[in-house]
């Protein structure tokens, strides 16, 4: 058997296009960074695939030169991203995307709600169903109050103690609590 | 209650010819009264109004009302330290302890004269 681990072939550099300036107002996170910094942010959702994407962000953003290594590259993009400023920034623009790709999981699904003949056509319906008319769940709880015979017997027993200490003119008994005490000791002793 | 004189006492027990079992009885009811005034597990307490009750009931015991019972007053620390010294007989001669010093302890809890003129057998007399 090999040992040796497999080496991740080599792929071509990606392609660096300047980002388009974006007049939407920035969140709170987005607003604490610099320009640079935001330019880097952006660009980590818009690289065209996962493996480089924070060197690919790096470069867009312009930080190094033209002729800067990969691994310069890499070390510069892994700062920033363990930047807590640019992680929370990183953070609020993927609840932004998250919401604005609500539609097109909408369309996806309506697509494929329409193609009765795709694998997935069963989950799909599932999952809308679920949605639309959720199983409902009926819990009948029924409470029985019993009165055990140790209790009835105590209780009627208090109750003749009372009538019968009433007949005699004495006072009404005092409640005893009847069991056994355990001392318990405390701190260093 | 008035305390009444131990001379006076002797001379109304004469004159209502009182058995000593009568006077042990009264004696006994406020030894227990004492008790049921007190702490006392909720069994025993029951044990011992069910023991007024049954005295009370009793048709051999016709002298004795629920009503005498109910009057006799609680016994006092004095009589009880005279209880205390009968208690160390056996229960027979406990008894006639109890009867032989009827007078003292009706002087020290005057309930127990007074339930007694309640008693239907002297009523009738009186």
């Amino acid at each position: 058997m090999d040992a040796t681990p497999r080496k991740r072939p080599k792929e071509k550099p990606l392609e660096v296009v300047p980002l388009e300036p974006v007049d939407a107002a920035y969140g709170s996170a987005m607003s604490a960074l610099n320009e640079r910094q935001r330019l880097f942010v952006r660009a980590l959702f818009e690289a065209p695939r996962k493996h480089g994407a924070a060197v690919f962000a790096a470069r867009a953003a312009g930080y190094g030169s033209p002729t800067s290594s990969v691994q310069s590259m890499a070390s510069i993009a892994s700062r920033l991203c363990s930047d807590p400023k640019v992680q929370d920034a990183i953070q609020e623009e993927s609840r932004k995307y998250v919401t604005t790709l609500g539609p097109m999981a909408v369309r996806a699904l309506k697509n494929l709600l329409g193609t009765p003949g795709h694998r997935d056509h069963g989950r799909a319906v599932g999952i809308l169903m679920e949605r639309v008319a959720p199983a409902g769940t009926t819990h009948t709880v029924r409470v029985t109050h019993d009165a055990t015979p140790s209790f009835k017997e105590t209780a009627e027993v208090m109750e003749r103690i009372a009538a019968l200490s009433a007949k005699y003119g004495l006072p009404a008994p005092p409640i005893v609590i009847e069991g056994n005490a355990e001392r318990l000791s405390h701190g260093s002793d | 209650m008035e305390a009444i004189d131990e001379d006076d006492l002797g001379a109304l027990l004469r004159k209502m010819c009182c058995p000593r079992g009568y006077q042990y009885t009264l004696v006994i009811v406020s030894i227990m009264k004492r008790y049921l005034g007190g702490k006392l597990p909720t069994s025993f307490r029951l044990e011992f109004l069910e023991w007024l009750e049954k005295m009370a009931a009793d048709e051999n015991r016709l002298w004795l009302t629920q009503e005498m019972i109910a009057n006799i007053e609680p016994m006092c620390d004095k009589g009880y330290e005279i209880v205390r010294e009968a208690q160390k007989l056996d229960a027979r001669k406990r008894l006639d302890v109890y009867a032989d010093v009827f007078k003292t302890f009706a002087k020290l809890n005057p309930s127990l004269i007074e339930a007694l003129k309640q008693s239907p057998t002297y009523r009738k007399s009186a």
